[in-house]
Parts: C-alpha cells; sequence; structure tokens
C-alpha cells in the first residue's frame, strides 16, 4: 500500500513513462486515476454497460500493450488517454452502426486509427490541470450556439463524420466543416479568455 | 496544400475526430511527414476537444472492472516479457557497440607510443634519401674528385648509421605486424569466446524459461484438477466450427462460484496479434467472457466471472478469433461452438 501511495504522487507524465518500463503500479495508479472519467465516457459513447465495461478493459491493455507508441516530444497525458478512450468507443460505436464496416480490427488497424496522433508542440495538460480547467470549460460550452452544441455532439459522442452529419442535418458538407471549424475554435478561444 | 481557412477547417477536424476516413488518411499522412501545418494551433484544439468529457458527472466503474484489467495483464505476460527482451537486448547492442568502439580507440591509444606515425613516416623518408644517394655516390665514384672522395668518405661512415636505422626501422614494423596480427587473432579469439557465452546465457536463459513453464504447468494441471472436483458442475460440449473439423473442446462450468475451466483440443491456429475469444450467446447478444492468448503449452484455461444465467437463456458458448487486446463484439470466425450438454 505505501508502494502505492508512493505512485500517487507522481505526475500524470511520470506514470507514463514508468508505464513504458512496463511498471505494472504505475499503470494501476493511472488506472484509478482515470477509469471514473473513462467509464463516463466511453458509457455516453456506447449503448451499453456491459459494451462500457469491455471498451475500458480494453483501453487500458491497448495502454499497456502500445505504450511504447506514446510520443514523449507530444506529451500530453490527459489529451492522449481520452483521445485513445474516445477513440476505441467510437470505432466501436460505428462498426455498431455500420453494416459495411470493412476494415479488420488488427493492430495495424489500432495503432493508425485508434492510437492518438498528438501534434508537437502541445502544452502538457494532466487530469489535475483538466480538473482545474472544468467550470471554465462547463462555462465555454455553455456560451456556444445550440446548432454549434448539437454539431460538436453528434461529432465528438456519437461518432458522426462531417459526411454523415451533413447527410444527417440534409445540409452541405462545406457548412458542416465550417460549423466544426467555428465551433472548436470558439471554444479554445473561450478557454483562453475563461 | 490549401489555403489557410482549409487548413484551419482541416485540422478542427482532425482535432474533433470527426474526418471521413480518406481524408483522415491523406490529413495524418502529411502530418506525419512533416507537412506545412500550424501545429501548436493543432495542438491546442486537440487539449482544447479532450476536455469536452471533464464536464461530465463522474461514475466509479465496478471494482471487477479492475479485476479484469489486471487478468488480462497477466495473459498478456508472454507478449511484454517478449517486449523488454527486445528493448534489453538492444540497449545491451548499443552498449556493446560503444565500448567495442571504445576498445578499437585503447588499442590504437596502446600502439601508439611505440613509435608515432609522425616517426615512421620520417624513418620511412629518411631511409629513402639514402636509397637515392647511395647509386649517386657510387656513379660518381669513378671520377675520382676529391670533392667526391670526401662525400663518399662521408657517406661510408654515415651508412653504416643508416643501415642500424634500417634495420631497426625493420624490426619495428616486423613488430608492428606481428602485434597487429596477434591483435587480429586475439580479437577474433575474444569475439567468438563472447559469441559462446551469448549462445549459452540464450541457451540458458530457454532453459530457465522452460522449467518455468514446466513448474507452472504442474502447479496449474493442480489447480484444474481442484477445480473439476468441486462439487457441481456444468459441461458445455465444443465441436468445430464449419473449417474446424478436428477442433474440439470442452468448457467446465461452476454455477456455485461463476468459474470455469476451458480445455482445447486442436484448437485452430491463430495469426500472431489475435487470440482465442469465448462468448456466451442470450438472447440473441454475444457477451465476452475472456480473451485467451494461444498457447502451445497449455491446453486449458480458467474462465472467471461467468454470469450465472438460466441454462435455458444460454443459447450458445463460441470461441472466435479476435485481435489480443479483445473485440466488444465478435467479429473474427467461429472455431468452436456448443451449447450445455449435461451436468457432472
Amino acid at each position: 500500500m505505501k508502494q502505492v501511495g508512493k505512485y500517487s504522487n507522481l505526475d500524470d507524465s511520470e506514470l507514463i513513462r514508468k508505464i513504458s518500463k512496463y511498471d505494472s503500479r504505475a499503470l494501476e495508479e493511472l488506472y484509478d486515476r482515470y477509469s471514473p472519467l473513462l467509464y463516463t465516457l466511453i458509457k455516453k459513447i456506447v449503448p451499453d454497460d456491459l459494451t462500457a465495461s469491455n471498451i475500458l478493459v480494453e483501453v487500458f491493455t491497448i495502454i499497456w500493450r502500445k505504450i511504447d507508441k506514446y510520443n514523449f516530444r507530444a506529451d500530453s497525458p490527459y489529451t492522449w488517454i481520452v483521445t485513445l478512450a474516445r477513440n476505441r468507443a467510437i470505432d466501436s460505436l460505428r462498426r455498431t452502426r455500420s453494416l459495411h464496416e470493412t476494415n479488420y480490427y488488427n493492430d495495424e488497424f489500432e495503432d493508425y486509427f485508434v492510437l492518438p496522433t498528438l501534434a508537437e508542440p502541445i502544452d502538457n495538460i494532466d487530469l489535475r490541470t483538466a480538473a482545474n480547467i472544468k467550470p471554465s470549460m462547463e462555462k465555454a460550452l455553455e456560451k456556444l450556439t445550440d446548432s454549434q452544441k448539437y454539431v460538436i455532439h453528434l461529432a465528438y459522442y456519437e461518432g458522426y463524420t462531417i459526411k454523415e452529419i451533413a447527410e444527417k442535418l440534409n445540409i452541405p458538407v462545406e457548412a458542416v466543416r465550417k460549423k466544426i471549424n467555428t465551433t472548436v475554435h470558439n471554444l479554445r478561444d473561450l478557454l483562453l479568455s475563461g | 496544400m490549401a489555403n489557410d481557412n482549409q487548413i484551419k477547417e482541416m485540422i478542427s477536424a482532425f482535432a474533433a475526430g470527426c474526418m471521413d476516413q480518406e481524408n483522415f488518411i491523406q490529413f495524418k499522412e502529411y502530418l506525419l511527414k512533416g507537412g506545412d501545418l500550424p501545429r501548436r494551433e493543432l495542438g491546442e484544439l486537440q487539449n482544447t476537444v479532450a476536455l469536452i468529457p471533464i464536464i461530465l458527472q463522474q461514475e466509479k466503474p465496478q471494482a471487477e472492472i479492475k479485476k479484469k484489467v489486471a487478468k488480462r495483464l497477466i495473459d498478456l505476460q508472454d507478449e511484454i516479457k517478449e517486449k523488454i527482451k527486445a528493448q534489453k537486448i538492444k540497449e545491451t547492442l548499443a552498449k556493446e557497440e560503444a565500448a567495442r568502439t571504445a576498445e578499437e580507440e585503447v588499442h590504437f591509444d596502446e600502439v601508439t607510443p611505440i613509435l608515432t606515425t609522425k616517426e615512421i613516416t620520417e624513418s620511412i623518408r629518411q631511409s629513402k634519401k639514402q636509397k637515392t644517394k647511395l647509386p649517386n655516390t657510387i656513379n660518381r665514384s669513378g671520377q675520382a674528385s676529391s670533392a667526391i672522395k670526401r662525400k663518399a668518405e662521408h657517406t661510408e661512415t654515415g651508412g653504416k648509421s643508416s643501415k642500424l636505422t634500417t634495420s631497426f626501422l625493420i624490426a619495428a614494423i616486423l613488430f608492428l605486424f606481428a602485434a597487429a596480427g596477434i591483435y587480429l587473432f586475439l580479437g577474433h579469439e575474444v569475439k567468438n569466446l563472447n559469441k559462446r557465452i551469448a549462445s549459452l546465457n540464450k541457451e540458458m536463459n530457454k532453459l530457465k524459461k522452460e522449467l518455468l513453464a514446466n513448474k507452472k504447468e504442474v502447479s496449474d494441471y493442480k489447480q484444474l484438477l481442484k477445480f473439476l472436483m468441486n462439487g457441481k458442475m456444468a459441461v458445455i460440449e465444443l465441436t468445430g466450427g464449419k473449417n474446424y473439423p478436428k477442433a474440439r473442446g470442452r468448457l467446465y462450468f461452476s454455477y456455485e462460484t461463476g468459474d470455469g475451466a476451458l480445455i482445447l483440443e486442436n484448437p485452430p491456429k491463430v495469426k500472431e496479434d489475435e487470440a482465442y475469444q469465448l462468448w456466451l450467446v442470450t438472447q440473441g447478444k454475444s457477451i465476452s467472457l475472456d480473451v485467451l492468448p494461444p498457447n502451445n503449452i497449455r491446453k486449458y484455461y480458467f474462465v472467471f466471472n461467468i454470469p450465472r444465467l438460466p441454462q435455458s437463456k444460454i443459447q450458445l458458448f463460441r470461441i472466435t478469433n479476435e485481435p489480443k487486446a479483445g473485440s466488444v463484439i465478435p467479429l473474427g470466425n467461429t472455431l468452436l461452438f456448443g451449447t450445455f450438454t449435461k451436468t457432472e
């Protein structure tokens, strides 16, 4: 138990470094920190609790197996972990939704489409920072227009692509592209100013 | 690539994860190949989008999910061990390479004090000078001029010391060749010995691994026997799927504990990045029971936390080939399947 206490003092980047040396206690600490957020996010995306639980197990398995793919030059552990969980859940949702899914889920697919590619440079965000930003994020999301909220919901939580959103809302693809662009930039600016 | 607005739209769509697959591939390739992009802005947008779910009211997952993660890590032990081994080999090779370079430098340093390159060049130059001078002296000696005589006398006295120098040079060069030969021979021998040591170490590790595997197998068998002797047990006979007629299996399932033991005979081979996944089918829905890595030594697996549904509600048990990390719904081929036959 003392050992776990020692790990709880480490920040997320330090934990990731330890996991990259296959330190299972570091992964346990990461699980304790992130599982409530990831479980909630995955549950919001996939249709049932059982699938959400299975995906949560998978996400931590992927972190463990693919930690060598983590790019320490683009070190933002919160963003990497949340994006990974979101990508995995959205992939599962898309497969359930589409009968024509032709991509076979294997290591190659996972590396390319599920593991996040973060930009260099990127600000380092960990869970603690994200929790501090939470009130500003709530305010920023509140300030979005209804159509912006709807489009970002369709894209982020329901996994629709720009083309699919355009078809669903019966509007041109260009309009959706612009709407996503405005929304994401607005959110960033509101966060920076808030 | 495109104008500023189009680029902004693309990085926003990429950050929001809503690009169509074709555009995603194009954009990702461009990003990975170092294409011209406002990367800082992309990073800011990726962080922004990832912050969207932070506002959700968080719910703690059930404790058993953590156990499942732990079990999955145990199942992945072999794969991770291989990765660690590969990492260590890489590090060792890098260290050896560095050490070898340093070693070569040391040998060169050791040779240098015997005779420096400058000294050797100078000696050779002098020796050449002597050699070219001597024929001239002989040619001119016929002319019998006193000056030449003096020169000839001088050459004669100088000749003695030159002979000494030449002998010394030849000895030094011979010594150098011998030293180089010994160095090369010893280096070769050392290399051979190192190779043999590495191969013996490899062999020893292999034997250790086998010993551990055997110990584990014995312990697993004991566990299996203990499990099978454990009260009332449902038995599910599994037969091979369409293309796997030789595959057989049996799933023992304890209603009392919710645990099971799966024994496989002639299980179909799966690809390197795949594993077996056991499913329970109820009301047309597949529930994943476990992901089982293929194992050449062990032919049985323990499966825990099987939902204790009434037999009438369980339509089928099936095993499919899935990626190592497992799938949420069965995507691979049905390798084995079966349902309740009897209770033991």
